[in-house]
Order: structure tokens, then sequence, then C-alpha cells
């Protein structure tokens, strides 16, 4: 096959041209890969882990105890007290959720920027998030007081015939938090797919193959469900984007659409979210500084190059908090306001006015240390730095919260703040959650994206030898064969021999692969995966529900429906002056629209690639060749032609795969 | 691994989907029903200790609403009759029937008969009957056909929407003024409802509050 042997030559040369730090070092291969990730969960836990997820289980446990305690005390058992309402339970909230954007910002905006340095972190950056934003979730669902009339804030048509304030910050935090918590999960179940199959395959047990495959809906590795999925994953990180901007951002209008002096900025949203980035990126680099020394394999995915990145985003976003800092002290000055400019005099020299200096220490000057190769580089540098920055973003929300709340525009009502053991209980069992669950996570799913780190191994030199042995040539199954399979030794040759299937005519014939292959549609000739305009139509209907929801239930019933409907329709108009809004409030109600907009969105991408993809599918005839499916999520690379295409005929089609460098031909049994 | 599942499995997901819809559904439906006043307030029908008959005092006695609900019209409490209202007539009327031995020992000792309340809104919602019978919002509205009840039963669920269905739209349920008391009476000509309470809206002025404080004081 010379032709072929040409073409991968061609492009190793083009490659060292534009050589570039490999992001899996030591030349690694997809069965290293698989190996290394899997052997992950797969291995008896090491002692280590059995000593930190009791640590934490009995950290996590403090939660249920603290909230049993203060439902059935009362609240008054947080340090609330006015005219401090929002203590440390809001700030502990504003800190799990803004550590939770990393993951969303590498899983969907790194994506379209290309860096594909993000294949080793995002995995457990997702994961990351969905249990940062679950701790944070506590806080609020708490703070409501009467926990059990939580449904209240959820549009349900109900016999009170009382709808939700769409136009309130509260209520687009509601959306926005659940919007992104869904979503988040969503995406992350979503990257899962092709590597829960993975685990699948490489499962000995009978119960847990069959567990493995409900969960991964039946996942081939067709080429033609790789092409829905690349499309669906980009579809749904365009979406989720936006989100990482939106929910920061709402969560800053809680505030700053108060008129309290240090909250009524517009700086906040901006502000908010590099927070979130810093915050969450530091706390990324916390769990990967010590996954990579418990298990070394992982270095070579997570390297050097990868602490580098993370440290210089931790710079960048430093300097800019650092950047805004520095902007509220000017706007509090230059406005000549005597109440903001009070109110930052006393963050800098008030009673609290450690907080402020833990913050502008951790959050600004430590990242300065970054511009340094070897502080960015040394995983323990930048573990202690990560950490002592988490720690100083926790003061930024005290100094911004607790700091403000306390001195508010009547001297006579200051009081100085304290947050009482129940605060702390809470927040250190917050703490013990999200680490307790982080290590479960570990054990029980694969923590880095391995069809993605595939993508990105450096290419064998050469196709692998043939096997010397001469292949006995595979007898016709006697119950009729459902197919021809053949293996091939690289993605390369699979393009082609697919290339080569196409021109012969063939129609009922599908590739099988453990990753994504470019080029593959055209090779195929496949037309534009669809599930674009699926997600555009989901994303549409979304915005439609939203639009009608919140009009019908803000705006007077209008004179035409007073003739017409009776009962419990006319429930639906619930028109409530608030705040001095107009009924219609276009920009008041944008946030609840682009949250439902997104959730829309997200879902129907996800529906797509699995019904386009003919999933789930419980049972497939290819699966009935042992080596495709030991083998078409781990490192091969398969094409089978169906019986019943009208081209195929059993001797032909079987020296036509050999020609093509086909190996291991098989008849596969119906 | 040769296949996990049998080829009938393929049939599996489309089944599971619509179990799935199906207990949707239902679950839905029924927790609309049967987890709302609809439900589980309209039928109550507790047992009292004398066992009062409405339909024979109403229709067949001819009795008004207001001989024993004596401040219907005046308090926002309507009152349930004294012992001695009831002993007005019942010193000689069935003076020995079995059935009023609760009466009797009340009427002896002046202690009052622990009747079963039916209607009970929370104690956030301010209610006024003075204000509503005043209005021409018959006690049928709310309470249903008593006239004809042996025993009296919750009729209508007292829920909040149910509420601001007549606070919205009064039209479809006011009545004349003389006729509140009147139970069985019905617009007299054919004249339907909607026309007539649509004049009466207009002619007295009704101007039900739908804000929260109307209610939620």
């Amino acid at each position: 096959m010379p032709r072929v042997e040409n073409a991968v030559d061609r492009e190793e040369s083009g490659r060292e041209l534009l050589a570039r730090p490999a992001l899996v070092l030591n030349e690694r291969e997809a069965s290293w890969v698989n190996d290394a990730v899997c052997s992950v969960v797969e291995r008896p836990a090491p002692l280590w882990w059995w000593l930190a997820v009791v640590a934490f289980g009995l950290l996590a446990g403090a939660v249920p105890l603290v909230v049993v305690y203060f439902i059935s005390t009362g609240l008054g058992v947080w340090g609330l007290q006015s005219p401090v309402f929002w203590g440390v339970a809001i700030l502990n909230f504003v800190f799990w959720i803004e550590i939770g954007h990393a993951g969303t910002l590498i899983s969907a905006i790194l994506l379209f920027t290309r860096q594909r340095w993000r294949n080793s972190v995002n995995r457990a950056a997702e994961a990351m998030t969905i249990f940062a934003v679950l701790c944070a979730a506590v806080f609020p669902l708490f703070h409501i007081g009467r926990q059990w009339m939580f449904w209240y804030m959820v549009p349900v048509p109900e016999s009170y015939a009382v709808w939700q304030n769409f136009r309130a910050p509260l209520l687009w935090d509601e959306f926005a938090v659940g919007t992104y918590f869904t979503v988040s999960c969503l995406f992350w179940y979503f990257g899962l797919l092709p590597d829960i199959a993975s685990l699948r395959d490489r499962a000995t047990k009978l119960w847990k193959k069959r567990l493995y495959h409900v969960l991964c809906w039946g996942w081939t590795g067709s080429l033609r469900a790789w092409r829905h999925y690349e499309a669906g994953y980009l579809c749904i990180a365009g979406v989720v984007s936006v989100l990482v901007i939106s929910v920061a951002s709402v969560v800053s209008t809680d505030f700053a659409t108060t008129v309290l002096p240090g909250w009524h900025t517009t700086i906040f949203p901006p502000d908010f979210i590099t927070g979130a980035i810093f915050s969450g990126f530091a706390m990324i680099v916390t769990l990967m500084v010590p996954l990579r020394a418990a298990y070394p394999r992982l270095k070579d995915m997570i390297t050097e190059k990868h602490l580098d990145n993370m440290a210089k985003v931790l710079l960048a976003t430093g300097s800019l908090v650092g950047y805004s800092y520095l902007i509220e002290l000017f706007m509090a000055w230059y406005g000549a306001n005597p109440y903001e400019r009070y109110t930052f005099w006393n963050r800098i020299t008030g009673p609290d006015r450690s907080t402020y200096f833990f913050m502008f220490g951790f959050n600004v000057l430590l990242p300065q240390i970054f511009w340094f190769r070897l502080c960015r580089i040394h995983p323990w540098i930048l573990w202690t730095a990560s950490v002592l920055i988490n720690v100083g973003m926790w003061f930024e929300r005290y100094s911004i919260i607790v700091v403000s709340l306390e001195r508010d525009f009547l001297p006579s009502s200051w009081r100085h703040y304290l947050p009482t053991w129940v605060d702390w209980g809470l927040f250190f069992g917050s703490v013990g959650l999200f680490f307790f669950l982080f290590l479960l996570f570990l054990r029980v799913l694969p923590a880095i994206s391995i069809a993605e780190i595939k993508t990105l191994l450096a290419k064998p030199r050469r196709p692998r030898e043939p096997e010397a042995a001469a292949e006995v040539p595979a007898p016709l199954p006697d119950q009729g064969i459902y197919g021809l399979g053949a293996e091939f030794s690289s993605e390369e040759e699979l393009r082609r021999a697919s290339e080569e299937t196409r021109k012969k005519g063939y129609v009922w014939w599908d590739a099988y692969a453990p990753h994504p292959i470019h080029g593959m549609e055209q090779a195929m000739r496949l037309p534009k995966s669809r599930v674009s305009f699926f997600v555009l139509m989901g994303g549409l209907l979304g915005l439609l529900i939203g639009i009608a929801m919140v009009t019908v239930t803000s705006v007077p019933r209008p004179e035409l429906l007073r003739s017409l409907t009776t009962g419990q329709l006319q429930g639906l108009f619930y028109a409530t002056v608030v705040q001095g809004k107009p009924y219609f409030s276009l920009p008041a109600f944008v946030p609840v629209l682009l949250e439902l907009t997104i959730l829309f969105a997200a879902f129907s991408g996800f529906l797509a690639v699995v019904l386009l993809s003919r999933l789930p599918r419980p049972h497939h005839p290819v699966w009935n060749w042992g080596e495709l499916s030991r083998r078409a999520t781990d490192d091969g690379f398969f094409l089978v032609i169906e019986a019943r295409d009208p081209a195929f005929s059993p001797a032909e089609s079987r020296e036509f795969l050999e020609r093509l460098g086909g190996r291991r031909l098989t008849y596969i049994p119906r | 691994m040769a296949n996990l599942f049998g080829k009938a499995a393929n049939e599996l997901p489309r089944k599971i989907v619509v179990g799935i819809l199906i207990i949707a559904a239902l679950t839905v439906a029924g927790i609309a029903y049967y987890f709302t006043p609809k439900y589980t307030r309209v039928g109550y029908m507790p047992k009292q200790p004398i066992p009062f008959d409405h339909s024979l005092h109403v229709t067949g006695l001819g009795l008004d609403c207001r001989f024993c609900h004596s401040f219907v019209e005046k308090s926002g409490f309507s009152n349930v009759p004294t012992t001695q209202t009831c002993m007005s007539c019942h010193r000689m009327v069935k003076a020995d029937s079995p059935k009023l031995a609760a009466l009797r020992e009340s009427w002896e000792t002046g202690e009052p008969v622990r009747w079963t309340r039916v209607y009970q809104l929370p104690d956030y919602v301010y209610f006024d009957h003075s204000a509503h019978v005043n209005r021409g919002v018959s006690c049928f509205s709310c309470h249903g056909e008593v006239n004809l009840m042996r025993t009296v039963y919750h009729k209508t669920p007292l829920s909040m929407s149910w509420c601001l269905d007549c606070h919205r739209n009064p039209e479809y349920f006011v009545r004349p003024q003389e006729k509140v008391f009147d139970l069985g009476w019905e617009p007299p000509g054919g004249e339907r409802q909607a026309e007539m309470g649509k004049r009466l809206v207009e002619q007295e002025k009704i101007q039900p509050s739908d804000n929260c404080s109307a209610c939620h004081r």
C-alpha cells in the first residue's frame, strides 16, 4: 500500500515543521491511555483514598447535622442580625458558585479557542463544577427559612394562583443556577458517553458491563455517530459558554441592583466573572496537583505544560481582579459620594480591615509570583499559592457582603457581625462535601477524557506491521451473516479504506473508531450533521415558552379574555407592580429568557445526537465480533460492510478489504 | 464482549420512554387533583353532636339563614346559634327527642354545644362575612345549596385561586342584594348571570380588590 504510507509520511514531515510541545508525553499509545485512566477506577482503592474519603466524609457529615439543628431550632442560630441579613451563608454560596465556573470555561470556551490542552483537565474540571454548584445550592436552599416551601419559587400552576416575580434578581438567580447545574451535568455526562463505553468494554463482570452499557446508551464508536457527537458537543459547548458569563453576572446582580454603597455598582458583573474564573482555576490546580502526585502515570497527560498554562490564567485573572479592586477605590473617591467613600474607607481601616488585606494580598499580590516560570511549573509552589488564592477569594466575598452590610446609611443600626458555630459548621461541612464527592468521582468515572486525549496522541510513525502469522479465513457462520468486518492499523488507513469502500459503491457499511477522525466526513461523504438545527429549534422553543411564561404571568388579563374564560386559566394572569417596573419589562426578563433558551437548546442537542445516532441501542450485531467489541473503544479501527448491501458478496468483499490492508477479516454472525 | 442484551432489548428504550411518559402524566394529574383543596377540603362532612338538618329547617320550615346566623350582616364572623336560639323553639317542639340530648344538656349546664367546625380559613387570611353578604355575594356562592343539605359539608375549595375567581370576575357571582339569602334563587326571565352580574357590578360599583393586602393584612 504505497499510497497510504506516502500520505502518512507527508503528514509527519508537516508535523515536524510545525512542532508544538506535546500534550501527551513519552509517545504514549491509545491502549496505554485507556489503561492509565481506567485503572484509577478499576484497581482497588489505595490506602490514602480510604483515609481521605473517611476524613472528608466525616466533615461532610456536619452538613446534615447542622441543617437538622437549625431547621428544628430556627434561623436565629445563624449569626444574622439587623443590618447584616446576608452573612456567611450567602458568602459561601457566592464562593462556591464562582469556583464552579472554571469547569464550564475549560470545557466550552477553551474548546472554541482551540486550547487543546483542555482535553486532559476538562473532565475533572466539569466534575468540580457540578460538585461546587451542589455545595453552593445548599446555602440559598436553607437560607429561605421555610425550606419546605421551596416549591413556591418554581413556576407551576397551583391552587394559590400566585406567580413568581420574574423581574427579581433572586429569581434570575434561581433560573441561572438551576440551568447551570442541569446543563453542566448534561454536558459532563455527554462527554462521558464514549468513556463509559471504554469502561464497559474493559469490565469483566457481566452486571458491570450491562450497567455501563445502559449508562452509555449503547455507544458503538460508529463514525456516523461520532459525526453527530462532535457537532453536538460543539453546539452544547456554544450554549454553555454563554452560561459561564450569565451565571456570574446574575449572581452579581443580587448585589448590584440594591442601593447599598459598595454593592450598587456596574463593575460587579465583569468583576464577578473574572473572580469566578480566577477562583475556579485555583480550585482546579488545588485538585490536579495532588491527583498527579497520587497517580504518577497521569503526569504524562497532565504535564508541566498544563500547570504552566493554568498558572498563566491565574496570573492574568488575578491581575484583572486587582484592576477592578483599584477601579472600585478610584470610583469611590472620584464619585464623591460620601457613603460610597466611607464604605471603602471602612473596608480598609474599619474593624474588619484584615479581610481587605487578606483579599488584596492573596488575590492580587500573590499571583504575581507566576511571572516566574519556576513558580508556574513547580507543583507544590503552585498548589500552595492556589489554596491561598481560594482563601483570599473567600475573604473578598466577606469584604463585599458582610463589611458592606455592617455599615448601612444609619449609624445607629451599625453592628459588628460574627458568624456562629452553625455558620462555620455549614461552611466546613460544604468543603468536606466537595472533596468527598470529588474523591468518589475519581473511583467511579474516568477522571480524564479518554476519547479526547486520544486525538492528541502523536500518531505512530508508520502503520503497525501486519501480524506475520498467516490468517486463517474465518468460516461462514451457519445462521447467516450480518456482514464482513476488517481491522485497520491506524486512523489514516481507516480513512483511506472508507474512501475506497464508498467509491466502490457500497452503501450499507460503517467504520468504528475510539475517537473522531478528521476528514472522515469527506471520506464517507456524509452530509453535514443536522444536530445544530435541532439545537437552534430547541433554543427557540425554550425562548418562546419563556416569553409566554413571563408575559402571561406578569401582565393584566386582557379584556378580550374576560368573557371567554373562567376558572383556572384566569389564575395565569398575575399582574403585580413591583419595584416600579412596568408589567412587561423586557430588560428584567432577559435573564430568565436566556436561561430557558440555553436549557432547551442543550437538552435538544443531547437528544438530537442520541436519536440521530440511532441510540439507545441495547443490541447491535457488530458486537457479535469479539475483536470489535473489545477494542473499538480502545485502540482498534474497524470497518464493517453489511451483508444486506446490494454490492456485497462474501468472497469479493473479502478480497476487496484484504486488498485495502484490512486484517483479522471476520464474517460477523447475524 | 459479544452482545450484552438480546435482540428483543432493542424495543425496550421505546417502551421505557412511553412508560415514563404515562407515569409522569399520571403523577402530574394525580398531584393536581389529590394534593389540592379541590380534593383535600371539598366533601369534608364531620359528624356533629346534634344531627341538625338544614333542609328541614330552611326548605321545610322556611327559616331565614339570619334566624340562626344572626350577625352575619353586621360582623366579620358568622356566628353559630347559641343554645338559647335553638331552645326558643325546641323547649316546645320535639322537646323530648333523643337527637336533642346534647342541646338539653347544654341548656341545663350552661356549657355551649361543641359543634365541629366545617369551614376554616388559615390565620393569615382575613375574611369578613358582612363585607360579602352586603355586596351581593350570596351564602350559596361559598357554602353551596345548604338549604337542601341534611348534613352540612364543605362545598367549595376555599383555595386562593378560588377566591380570586370571584374577586377578579364578580359578574359571574353577584346577585341582587335582596336575594343574597335566597339560596335557591335564579335570575328571573331567563336572564344570564353574566349579563345581570355585569349590570349589578356597574350599578353597585362592586370593585373587589385583588391586592395581596386585601386578605393578607
